[in-house]
């Protein structure tokens, strides 16, 4: 439940993402003006759908497996980059977002994809930061 | 708190009653006390054996199968397993934050994020321990957030 639980918030911040950066990238390589099919939104459900799938491989908050160190975290995260890649790579050259003889859309796909997967990694941490300000107010009322 | 104290004969057992509206904080503190019944903790260090209480223990840390107590400043081994002293230590105090450390929560200064879901725990001493992800939920549900 709670990996689905994650899933699901993955899910959402992912399709904000993606939402965002396709509206830069369609107005930046196809202009202002173009009319899309409205295919382009199941195929934007899609890729977050398949995008959040592979959050399985990011350990689980209480999740009572064995422990995970801080390289381990690192090459799983790595791991989830190299696969968010592949993913939004192979998924929108087949919807035919972009084709690979353009290297100015090739590297506007890579910029996205960067931008996208940091922009959710903060948002996972600002809300850390939340929840320890909200431990550190019940600490100090511990005295 | 109204305290009763009830003379009883000699062939009655002796027992505590607790009389409470609820069970809030302070009075599982005193039922952990009474259950621990003010045990001081046996910690050995240079040859020497010492007794300690276990609130002025900063965190248990198990490192090749050995068990150290660190406090404010010195460092003791325990005889006892990380597993054992689980069972003997106050649960309102104590809360394993990772496999091989035990730490005292009343002795928390602050936490921060740390990479990966983790947090960084500084003590009063100013050492710094990190609680690993797994334990980041029971840690949460111990404070109430």
């Amino acid at each position: 439940m709670k990996r689905l639980e994650f899933m699901a918030s993955i899910f959402e911040k992912v399709t904000a993402g993606i939402l965002f950066v396709a509206a830069v990238f369609i107005s930046v390589f196809h202009g202002w003006d173009t009319e899309l099919d409205v295919n382009i939104l199941w195929q934007i459900l899609f890729l977050s759908a398949v995008c959040a799938l592979g959050s399985i491989v990011l350990p689980l908050e209480g999740e009572k497996q064995k422990e995970v160190s801080r390289i381990a975290m690192l090459v799983r995260t790595i791991l989830y980059f190299i696969y968010i890649n592949l993913v939004v790579l192979g998924f929108g050259f087949l919807f035919e977002w972009f084709t690979f003889d353009n290297g100015w859309q090739v590297f506007g796909m890579e910029l996205a994809i960067l931008f996208v997967f940091v922009a959710v990694f903060l948002i996972f941490y600002w809300s850390q930061c939340l929840e320890a300000r909200r431990m550190n107010q019940k600490l100090k009322k511990r005295g | 708190m109204k305290v009763t104290i009830v003379d009883i004969g000699p062939e009655e057992e002796e027992e505590i009653i607790l009389r409470c509206r609820s069970l809030d904080d302070d009075m599982v503190k005193i039922i952990n006390r009474l259950k621990q019944g003010g045990a001081k903790l046996t910690a050995y260090k240079d040859g020497g054996m010492f007794f300690i209480e276990p609130e002025e223990v900063f965190y248990f840390e198990s490192v090749d199968q050995k068990v150290f107590a660190y406090c404010k400043s010195e460092v003791y081994q325990v005889k006892s397993k990380l597993y054992e002293l689980l069972d003997e230590l106050p649960g309102w105090m104590f809360l394993r934050i990772s496999k091989s450390v035990i730490l005292n929560l009343n002795q928390i200064k602050s936490l921060t994020p740390a990479f990966g879901g983790r947090y960084e725990a500084l003590l009063k001493n100013s050492e710094k321990v990190i609680i690993s992800r797994q334990y980041v939920g029971e840690l949460k549900e111990r404070l109430g957030v």
